[in-house]
């Protein structure tokens, strides 16, 4: 079956042309340095994924190398989640300014993480928010509730994800656990052999954890955030 | 560099320590309790940063275990650290705030010698482990310096104050009472069950072990405390064990207090972490209640009255960005607590939204 780039960005991605493949295919805002599959993409766009949205706290924090890095860590959530035919679908950039983000520039807390969820949102409903924040204190490298929910205003349960971009935590492979976890990929189910699993989260590891069972992919699917696409 | 390989050669990483540096286990005190003294003296390099091929992320997370274990020792491992101007800034500020962990008297010295530095973020991280665990020295020092040019230092720094003065019980460093508002009760579907329920011993002596974060400066009572739900969310009130041992009814009839401090649940984790402290005024025939968030934000308000060793309370939310409805009325005693109104609404209102991201944004600001 032959992938029209046309027919797929008109029907499911409602791009307004002239369109960039990086911009608006990946939702990448630098787009360059990332390896990317057009082909493995539009394979999967008009099946089950979720959009996410991207919150950058503390924008001026942030160099380019940065956003560089989370465009890298997306794409290797991405690779990791096609593994079992998800896709990540669209990308949306938002971004907190450090007057407004105050000490959320800077976690040192779990209670912190769960401020800045109930503080703020993305502006879109059917977009999974992540926020981004460059350093921390605490000891951890992501924070997600184990199985959220799709309404980002309930009280009781935090509405989002939250990833520590700075250096020791590979942001790369946090984006993928946290969103695992989020989208219910159960952490709880992979026991000390499955090193390489996606959900199996060392922030340093040495080796890629890029592994997931299908049965992991069937948990994520199930989620109300996963739609067809088109 | 020779001596670092050696040491590295040396210390061979048990599995406990392994566990202590990828975060694989909580850090409670029955864990670290099985630490051998080679285990520690490995900690105590790694924090240092004395064993090479140990990460940063690993080096984050033993600093975290030894402000567990909250002696003198790491008191001193934690200060050096602060205090080294050869060392990242980053790791400088965990230092900082991990310090917040341990006694006054280890770690209060060695922060007031580092109130004055030239990193803003720094500072800012100073001056919030100041309040947590400060005493008059602090306050003191505190005291001579004013004027932060970022808002939200300036907003830790006036709540690290009132925390020590709330702490100390003084007069002074008044946190502004900010009204809370009078929520009506709405439809059944809006609304969320809220709950209240005394805490058994074993249970307190358990989320106590299980607390991630610092108990700013008082001890927590070890027999008296309740498990708050609302909805899905749990928190556990911990409280300061002074005005139980004391009579909690008399002490914040008598002076300002910090009376406890609310532990969410971590689900992930099975954790808890400080998410509000309460704070407490007497007037004449009032206290007011402040649930304060660890930034300073004034969550939620109310008054109380006490009479014939009942008191009756009223407590609701702020109005701001993010809030969700809230009123609870009851009566506190010595037999328990109990809720006469209870209006807690599920949703929250007008959460803050990020703005959309566009290159022309980013390539203005970033660094």
């Amino acid at each position: 079956m032959s992938l029209s780039l046309k027919e797929i960005s008109d029907d499911c991605l409602s791009v307004i042309k002239p369109f960039s493949v990086r911009r608006d295919i990946f939702g990448f805002i630098i787009g360059s340095g990332v390896k990317i599959s057009i082909k493995q993409q539009l394979g999967l766009i008009e099946g089950l994924g979720l959009n996410v949205n991207i919150i950058v706290v503390g924008l001026e924090n942030f160099t380019f190398p940065d956003l560089r890095n989370i465009e890298k860590s997306l794409q290797i959530a991405r690779e990791i989640y096609a593994k079992v035919d998800l896709c990540i679908r669209k990308i949306r950039w938002q971004q907190i300014p450090v007057k407004d983000a105050g000490g959320f520039i800077t976690i040192d807390s779990y209670a912190e993480s769960v401020d800045l969820k109930d503080d703020w949102r993305g502006p879109n409903d059917d977009f999974l928010d992540v926020f981004i924040v460059r350093d921390r204190t605490a000891a951890f490298c992501g924070t997600s509730p184990l199985i959220g929910t799709c309404s980002k205003d309930e009280k009781d349960r935090l509405p989002s994800c939250l990833v520590i971009l700075e250096s020791g935590c590979e942001g790369g492979k946090a984006i993928a656990h946290e969103i695992g976890h989020y989208l219910g990929g159960l952490k709880d189910l992979i026991d000390k052999k499955d090193l390489y699993n996606f959900m199996y989260f060392i922030p340093v590891m040495k080796f890629p954890q890029s592994e997931i069972y299908d049965w992991q992919g069937d948990l994520m699917k199930q989620h109300c955030y996963v739609k067809y696409g088109c | 560099m020779k001596e670092k390989e050696n040491l590295s050669k040396r210390y061979k990483l048990s599995h406990q320590i392994k566990d202590i540096i990828s975060i694989k286990h909580p850090l409670t005190s029955e864990f670290l309790s099985k630490l051998e003294s080679k285990d520690l003296k490995i900690i105590r390099a790694i924090s240092l940063g004395e064993i090479p091929k140990i990460s940063r992320n690993e080096r984050i997370n033993a600093l975290a275990a030894i402000a567990r274990l909250g002696g003198k020792k790491e008191g001193e491992i934690l200060g050096q650290i602060l205090s080294d101007h050869n060392e990242d800034t980053d790791i400088r500020a965990v230092a900082a705030v991990n310090l917040s962990f341990l006694p006054t008297e280890f770690a209060e010295p060695v922060l007031l010698k580092n109130l004055d530095v030239d990193d803003d973020m720094l500072q800012f991280k100073v001056i919030k482990s100041l309040g947590r665990i400060g005493g008059e020295n602090s306050l003191r020092e505190l005291d001579k310096i004013s004027d932060f040019k970022i808002e939200f230092v300036q907003k830790q720094f006036t709540f690290a104050k009132a925390l020590i003065s709330y702490r100390l019980g003084l007069e002074r460093d008044d946190l502004p009472f900010v009204k809370g508002t009078d929520r009506k009760p709405g439809k059944k579907e809006d609304l969320i069950k809220l709950t209240m329920k005394q805490l058994k011993s074993e249970d307190i002596t358990k989320s106590l072990d299980l607390l991630e974060d610092s108990t700013f400066g008082i001890d927590l009572d070890k027999n008296f405390g309740f498990e708050l739900n609302a909805g899905r969310a749990k928190w556990n009130l911990l409280l300061n064990s002074d005005c139980v041992k004391k009579d909690i009814l008399l002490s914040i009839s008598e002076q300002r207090a910090l009376i406890g401090l609310l532990g969410r649940y971590i689900e992930e984790t099975g954790t808890y972490s400080v998410q509000y402290v309460v704070l407490t005024t007497p007037h004449n025939t009032s206290i007011d209640i402040m649930v304060v968030r660890t930034d300073g934000e004034v969550f939620y308000s109310g008054r109380a009255n006490i009479e014939n060793d009942i008191m009756n309370f009223s407590i609701s939310d702020i109005e701001r960005p993010g809030t969700a409805p809230t009123k609870v009325t009851g009566e506190l005693t010595e037999k328990g607590i109990k809720f006469k109104v209870v209006i807690p609404y599920g949703r929250r209102r007008n959460k803050r939204i990020a703005t959309n991201m566009n290159k022309d944004i980013f390539s203005k600001n970033l660094r």
